[in-house]
């Protein structure tokens, strides 16, 4: 594949001159083709080597959370809220299921819609107007947007640290994620079904909702899971929007009652000069990992089994 | 269906109005007392909560309030900038092995191991990085860099004690990890658009995988690598808690060395909370909003410039000849 070399410099001289014939040439620079074959050799290492450099920590950052959490573990923090230094992490993980479900719902009804105007119904100005203010959107630090949040919702309209601001505040920070991927899903789906849907008589509203959505649906729900992945993850804008509580969030009650949530837990007590909390910051950062892998699995699982059925 | 669709369209230009408008509303107070002392300055002084509340020109607040930023400025640029020297060419680099050497079955696997980067919450970035990274840095690497680093001119900025891991550097190389997603996969969807018969021509003439590269793949999308390092550099910015855990959080001077503790506009908008909700006049909040505001415009001006870059990159044309 690499046997003639036209492209070199000094073949590049000598087919200037028109005089030699190529297959001369190709004679004369063998140890030319060496070094060339070398120097391809040489960067691919290096660029093999860059991989490796991404994945080593990686692999000791888990392997370092694992560890952390396994050599203190016990099944009973699962079980128990949590109490001043001590105690379990129960309330936490409910507080992150909350949050779970809140996102999930307002970041899939409004996202999933912003991304169907971008794919189905966008001019191309609104298009340009829309998408870009997403693409920008989704560049601006969540510690701002937590400020926002504390300044508008817990502030000013009063609801205190609560799950409606944390969770308001996480949709819209993932709001242009879940919009750009149901935006790319739909712009798969070949032109036909929306040509074919339109012969049979279909509408716009049933063309899309009907048609082009049942088509796109595996790869929307793979960005949305991710994009949940993503916001229970966060912790920035929660320290400024969702409080902190030792025992379980408030059932249905969404403003003036804090929420606990696993992040938090990692945060303040990875340096508490207390062992108890030193192991509930090791433990809720496991269970964190655990859930965001979960997500992550059936994200691609949705994608897989839904694919297979249609 | 159609109204409610086309309504929520507006959703990601009012938040984004909002947030730059909320944050300005916030920071009013502290830009009119202030003024230019805020980016003249080095100084975090709250003031004695304890004491009267002091009006000044209107703006109510403590006894002894003073606030220079120049060093979270500073900060957040240097962290930034360690962040792209050191994760970029390690980004470009792993997207260019994953994409274009790996074969189609492992590249996947690559492919996977970047999502699952990407997925790490910052919290635990900075867990690993103060229990573990940092330490090891501090005990297994800084010391040969600053022991055999000349002290001569900026290099000096190499040199001095090391510290117990928390600081600029451990800071940036985290944050140099954490960019590795968003650039690699940039970089990756740059990759996919080079045009596949530019590079069998070049395979044609007989070029080597590397010349093809070289001469072909990067040429086309040299305008958008720039993009992806500086929409890299974006994020390394806005980053907060994995700094807030691993700078050391220190408020009121520029770093003077690489291994200094110090501290960026986000981490100390997130450390800095519960010291200012102390602060009955709210003026300390306001402090952190002005900080905020500066943040943002830094990032919209990042983030404006990246995407121009990238989109540019998307329409070029290979040169004539």
């Amino acid at each position: 594949m690499s046997d003639i070399n036209i492209k070199d410099r000094k073949s590049d001289q000598l087919l200037n001159e028109r005089t030699i014939p190529v297959s001369l040439l190709a004679k004369k620079s063998s140890g030319v083709l060496r070094r060339r074959k070398i120097k391809n050799f040489v960067s691919w290492v290096i660029f093999g080597s860059f991989f490796i450099l991404i994945i080593a920590p990686l692999m000791w950052l888990l392997y370092g959370v694992f560890k952390a959490a396994f050599s203190n573990w016990s099944f009973s923090v699962l079980f128990h809220p949590t109490a001043g230094n001590a105690g379990g992490i129960s309330n936490a993980i409910v507080g992150t299921l909350y949050i779970i479900v809140g996102v999930g719902l307002l970041a899939g009804v409004f996202g999933v819609s912003v991304g169907i105007y971008l794919s189905e119904y966008a001019g191309p100005l609104f298009k340009k107007i829309v998408g870009t203010s997403a693409d920008i959107l989704s560049g601006v630090p969540s510690i701002l947007f937590g400020f926002v949040g504390y300044e508008l919702l817990v502030l000013k309209f009063g609801w205190g640290m609560s799950s409606a601001a944390a969770i308001i505040v996480l949709s819209v920070m993932v709001l242009p994620y879940v919009a750009k991927s149901t935006e790319t899903a739909l712009s798969k789906i070949p032109t036909s079904y929306r040509e074919g849907a339109k012969a049979i008589g279909l509408n716009k509203s049933q063309t899309v909702f009907r048609v082009v959505i049942r088509q796109g649906l595996p790869m929307i729900l793979n960005g949305l899971i991710i994009a949940i992945a993503i916001a229970i993850g966060e912790t920035a804008p929660m320290l400024y929007t969702a409080g902190w509580v030792d025992g379980y969030p408030k059932y249905l009650q969404f403003t003036h009652a804090p929420l606990p949530y696993l992040t938090y837990l990692v945060w303040t007590d990875y340096n508490q000069p207390f062992k108890s909390a030193k192991i509930l910051s090791n433990d809720a950062a496991l269970v964190i990992l655990v859930i965001v892998g979960l997500l992550f699995l059936s994200a691609k699982l949705i994608v897989r089994v839904m694919k297979s059925y249609d | 269906m159609n109204g409610l669709v086309r309504f929520t369209a507006v959703i990601s230009p009012i938040a984004l109005l909002g947030t730059a408008i909320i944050i300005l509303i916030a920071a009013l107070p502290a830009i009119r007392y202030n003024g230019l002392f805020f980016f003249e300055h080095n100084a975090w002084k709250p003031g004695n909560s304890y004491g009267n509340t002091v009006v000044t020109n209107g703006i109510a607040h403590a006894p002894g309030a003073q606030f220079g930023g120049v060093f979270l400025i500073v900060g957040t640029l240097l962290a930034g900038l360690i962040a792209v020297l050191v994760g970029v060419p390690i980004s470009v680099g792993a997207a260019i092995f994953i994409y274009k050497k790996l074969p189609q079955k492992i590249s996947g696997l690559g492919n996977f191991l970047l999502e699952i980067l990407a997925g790490i919450p910052s919290v635990i970035f900075g867990l690993w990085g103060a229990l573990t990274f940092g330490p090891f840095l501090a005990h297994d690497i800084s010391p040969i860099i600053a022991n055999n680093v000349p002290k001569i001119g900026p290099l000096k900025f190499l040199t001095g004690n090391v510290g117990a891991g928390e600081g600029l550097l451990a800071s940036g190389i985290i944050l140099a990890i954490m960019i590795v997603p968003i650039v690699a996969s940039t970089t990756a969807g740059l990759l996919k658009q080079v045009p596949e018969g530019l590079r069998e021509g070049a395979r044609a003439l007989g070029m080597t995988d590397y010349e093809i590269l070289k001469t072909v793949d990067l040429r086309w999308i040299k305008t958008g690598l720039i993009g992806s390092a500086v929409l890299g550099l974006g994020r390394a910015l806005g980053e907060t808690m994995a700094v807030a855990m691993v700078s050391g959080s220190f408020l009121g001077a520029i770093p003077n060395s690489i291994y200094s503790t110090m501290t960026t506009i986000a981490a100390t908008i997130a450390t800095q909370l519960d010291s200012a909700l102390q602060d009955s006049t709210g003026f300390t909040i306001s402090v952190l909003a002005e900080a905020g505001l500066v943040l943002l415009v830094i990032n919209l001006v990042v983030n404006v410039f990246a995407r121009i870059m990238i989109s540019r990159s998307n329409k070029l044309q290979l040169p004539a000849g």
